[in-house]
């Protein structure tokens, strides 16, 4: 058995179509990855901008803080300190009224403008129901400030 | 404090006034210094006076624990004086030194009554104001009460 028959009887065709086959996917994906290779460099390139904008999808947004110009005494300081710990003694969201008499019963002093100062500072904010909650970010932008 | 046709016009109540209802007006609106701390209205007492906020910080408050501060010149305290069922339905208390405009339940109303045109006016403005105070005693509140 000699020549296109010997080929015939050991699948010498399909093995070479499968031969053509796999070199012909091989370079086609090859040619198709060259193709692409100018983006994938680009993305290395911007390779930063790119994990931070992931970085975004995958973060929960945080709480923007509106940083306004706030006059800070000492005195200021302590009484957010005191009203900080007298509404951390209440529950949250707070009726004002409440935290005034509060105050007026352990003496703290000018309770009702220190609650204007408090309010006027952001530190006590409405929630938009008659009740007011204490924004700790904004408390804590003004601890470091001291 | 001296009250005139211009301090007077400022205020969203008399806005719309002519210099004649000004006239009728004036003598009956009272200023009185307010002082940190010092109680304006009781939640269920029979009104007497309604106040218009001149300066200083205010807080309207109710027997649920509710509250909501007023800090903007004109902005009216006590207005179930005019609206009823004429009982007072929140309580007020200055936050800091101020001064309001007090006007006298009975001599206001007697005005209204003397004067329809003068009074159709007030009355839309007053209606304005107890709509959005209304929907907060309701618990509904989403709009500004600073007025």
């Amino acid at each position: 058995m000699n020549g296109l028959e010997a080929i015939a009887f050991y699948n010498g065709w399909k093995i070479s179509a499968t031969g053509i086959c796999i070199v012909f996917t091989a370079l086609c994906t090859l040619s198709f990855i060259i193709s692409q290779l100018h983006k994938g460099l680009s993305i290395w390139e911007k390779r930063e901008e790119y994990i931070k904008k992931a970085g975004k999808l995958f973060s929960r947004p945080k709480k923007t803080v509106l940083h306004r110009k706030i006059k800070v005494s000492e005195s200021f300081n302590e009484s957010a300190r005191q009203f900080h710990v007298l509404t951390q003694s209440m529950k949250d969201p707070f009726s004002l009224p409440k935290l005034i008499m509060l105050a007026k019963k352990i003496d703290l002093g000018r309770p009702h403008s220190t609650v204007n100062d408090l309010l006027s500072a952001r530190l006590i904010v409405p929630d938009g129901k008659g009740l007011y909650y204490w924004d700790n970010d904004v408390y804590t932008t003004i601890l470091e400030k001291e | 404090m001296h009250i005139d046709f211009q301090n007077i016009q400022e205020i969203n109540l008399f806005k719309d006034l002519s210099s004649e209802e000004l006239d009728k007006v004036l003598p009956i609106i009272h200023p009185a210094k307010i002082f940190e701390g010092e109680r304006l209205i009781w939640e269920g007492d029979t009104p007497q006076m309604f106040y218009i906020i001149i300066s200083g910080n205010y807080m309207v408050y109710f027997k649920d624990g509710r509250a909501f501060t007023l800090h903007n010149k004109g902005a009216m305290l006590g207005w179930s004086t005019v609206a009823g069922p004429f009982t007072y339905h929140e309580s007020v208390v200055a936050l800091t030194d101020g001064e309001v405009l007090t006007i006298h339940v009975e001599e206001f109303l007697h005005l209204m009554q003397e004067d329809s045109g003068l009074g159709s006016k007030i009355t839309k403005k007053v209606t304005e104001i107890v709509r959005l105070r209304k929907a907060f005693v309701k618990g509904a509140l989403t709009t500004n009460v600073n007025r």
